[in-house]
């Protein structure tokens, strides 16, 4: 038996952000022969690996795992290498318009995201396989399949939650590209799909190597925003002075901008008002440029109370209250969620109480 | 006496004046108790860096209809795939399969299954089945928990069955009131048990399941 040393590439770099001190990760190395399993600790950032346990020539796999980050104690497997005289490979890029990734996109394992009216497209790539009539299952091809996870609606969390088989194939060698698709989470309705979709390419058991897991990405789904005004309906006249109301704003992206605007006149698409002070939110590392840290990566949903409309509507007239959000979605431009189109009728209040509320015959 | 109302006056006309120096206007309900972690409020300008909506967001009508077309479409992907002919493989990582947890209460930590050498019966209950808490990984866990736990460095030929363990190393853990796991260079690693002719080897620690 010949030991060989193998310096093995695998990359951290942006799977564990700022947590470069701890020692978060380790590489499990697995004799393929014996069996015989060696932990690592791993605590570089990226880079180069190399074992200190020589590889029979029976081979080896090395698996790459990771806790999560903050508060996610999850331990999750992000890449796996095996070093074997015969194995397939397998890539599996997932493409969405939000540029968020978790972990390493050029390695097997990794997270993106993207909103559930979004499409997003899925591109299997799998070489080294055999097509003799006489190989081997494991030889000829490899298991592609699709799983799909519903998140608590309410927390956002994937927490014990379970997972349905969505599609099963075996692959060949060669590249499919699959898409644009849209999301197949079991929801309610296809925009508050809220979950996850993982593709999962597996090497099939063959000559002591178990069923091996080549590439496992995953997609997050995230519902569409939505809001909703209280005390304020479209076509509504306000007499007197506008009352307090609520803007109740759900699932705004992890990566967004949303604010409340008011104009006068009809709504009209593309106009630009008065942001109403205190209405704006902002999420994420790009509309947060000095935080330094992304502060959340699950939606958010926030009720803010405002006191002074009738501020910004001081005299008689139409106006359209919108509420816009912009997301890394349609090149980040506004996305309207509500428009509310009211009057302003002051005048009438006034000869109200001096008579009837009754508009006079034209 | 007319001192007071200055005083008032001065630290009134301080506040006002720091408050216009950081924009402050006006202080309404709802900028109280804001989130300043999850979200930011910006003090925001009119018009300042916006452009209206391009689009209304997508209603759930239309949205059906676009995933209708598209699920139709991705329907012929399948006739490029080939049939399964063989037992759906797992897609679950083995981590836990293939490991042991130990836990201080607090936090657990993974070794290989088959790396501790020596598991006394008062300390049993430091093994468990399923994740409970944080995860600290080996060497740091192994700092917080060395009254009841230790590594013994073991050579290689010995953890791989190919060379019986000194009697030195056997009696050094035997006596030893703490948990012991085998490690190779610092690093927790499987001991096997030395094989007969070809039958496979197996795990010969006090884990063994």
């Amino acid at each position: 038996m010949k030991p060989l040393q193998i310096t093995l590439w695998f990359c951290l770099l942006s799977a564990l952000p700022l947590r470069a001190a701890v020692t978060d990760a380790f590489v499990r190395q697995t004799d393929l022969k014996t069996g015989q399993v060696y932990d690592i600790p791993y605590t570089t950032p990226g880079g180069p690996y190399t074992s200190p346990l020589p590889v029979s020539e029976d081979g080896a796999k090395f698996e790459l795992f990771a806790r999560g980050t903050a508060w996610d104690t999850n331990i999750y497997l992000l890449d796996t290498k095996l070093i074997y005289a015969y194995g397939p490979t397998a890539r599996l890029s997932i493409t969405t318009e939000d540029p968020y990734v978790f972990g390493d996109s050029a390695g097997g394992t990794y997270v993106k995201r993207t909103r559930s009216d979004r499409p997003f497209t899925i591109t299997t790539t799998v070489s080294g396989l055999v097509s003799s009539s006489d190989a081997s299952a494991a030889e000829k091809s490899v298991y592609y399949e699709v799983r799909a996870m519903n998140y608590d609606p309410v927390t956002y969390s994937s927490l014990n939650m379970p997972t349905s088989l969505l599609h099963a194939y075996n692959l060949g060698n060669g590249e499919l590209t699959w898409g644009p698709v849209y999301h197949e989470l079991a929801s309610p309705t296809l925009m508050s799909g809220c979950g996850q979709q993982t593709y999962t390419c597996v090497q099939y058991a063959a000559d002591n190597v178990p069923d091996t897991i080549l590439a496992q990405p995953t997609v997050q789904i995230w519902p569409v925003a939505t809001a909703n005004i209280d005390k304020i309906t479209s076509g509504q006249v306000f007499i007197d002075r506008i009352p307090t109301i609520t803007f109740a704003m759900a699932h705004l992206y992890p990566d967004s901008r949303t604010y409340a605007q008011i104009y006068p006149g009809p709504a009209v698409l593309g106009k630009v008002g008065t942001l109403i002070t205190g209405t704006e939110r902002r999420y994420g590392s790009y509309y947060n440029p000095n935080q330094g840290v992304t502060p959340t990566n699950v939606p958010q949903d926030v009720q803010i109370a405002i006191d002074n409309i009738s501020a910004y509507a001081s005299a008689d007239g139409i106006y359209t209250l919108e509420v816009i959000t912009e997301t890394p979605f349609f090149n980040r431009t506004g996305e309207r969620l509500l428009k509310i189109t009211f009057e302003v009728d002051r005048v009438i209040s006034s000869r109200g109480a001096l008579s009837t509320g009754e508009k006079p015959a034209q | 006496m007319t001192t007071s109302p200055s005083l008032v006056t001065l630290l009134f006309h301080a506040f006002v004046f720091i408050a216009a120096f950081l924009g402050i206007g006006s202080i309404t309900p709802c900028m109280l108790g804001e989130p300043t972690t999850q979200g930011s409020n910006r003090a925001p300008t009119a018009g300042a860096n916006r452009q209206g909506a391009t689009r209304d967001v997508i209603d759930e009508e239309s949205l059906r209809a676009l995933a209708s077309k598209a699920s139709q479409q991705a329907a012929t992907h399948g006739s490029k795939t080939q049939p399964l002919d063989a037992p759906r493989p797992s897609t679950e990582s083995s981590l836990l399969t293939s490991s042991i947890l130990i836990s201080d209460g607090d936090k657990f930590t993974i070794v290989p299954i088959g790396s501790v050498l020596h598991l006394p019966t008062n300390l049993r209950s430091r093994v468990i089945a399923r994740p409970q808490g944080d995860i600290l990984m080996w060497p740091d866990f192994l700092q917080k928990n060395t009254a009841w736990i230790t590594a013994k460095e073991v050579p290689l030929p010995v953890s791989r069955g190919e060379m019986k363990a000194p009697a030195a190393l056997i009696r050094e853990f035997s006596n030893e009131v703490r948990i012991v796991v085998a490690v190779y260079h610092g690093c927790p690693i499987t001991m096997l048990e030395p094989a007969s002719n070809n039958a496979p080897q197996t795990p010969k620690a006090a884990d063994r399941r």
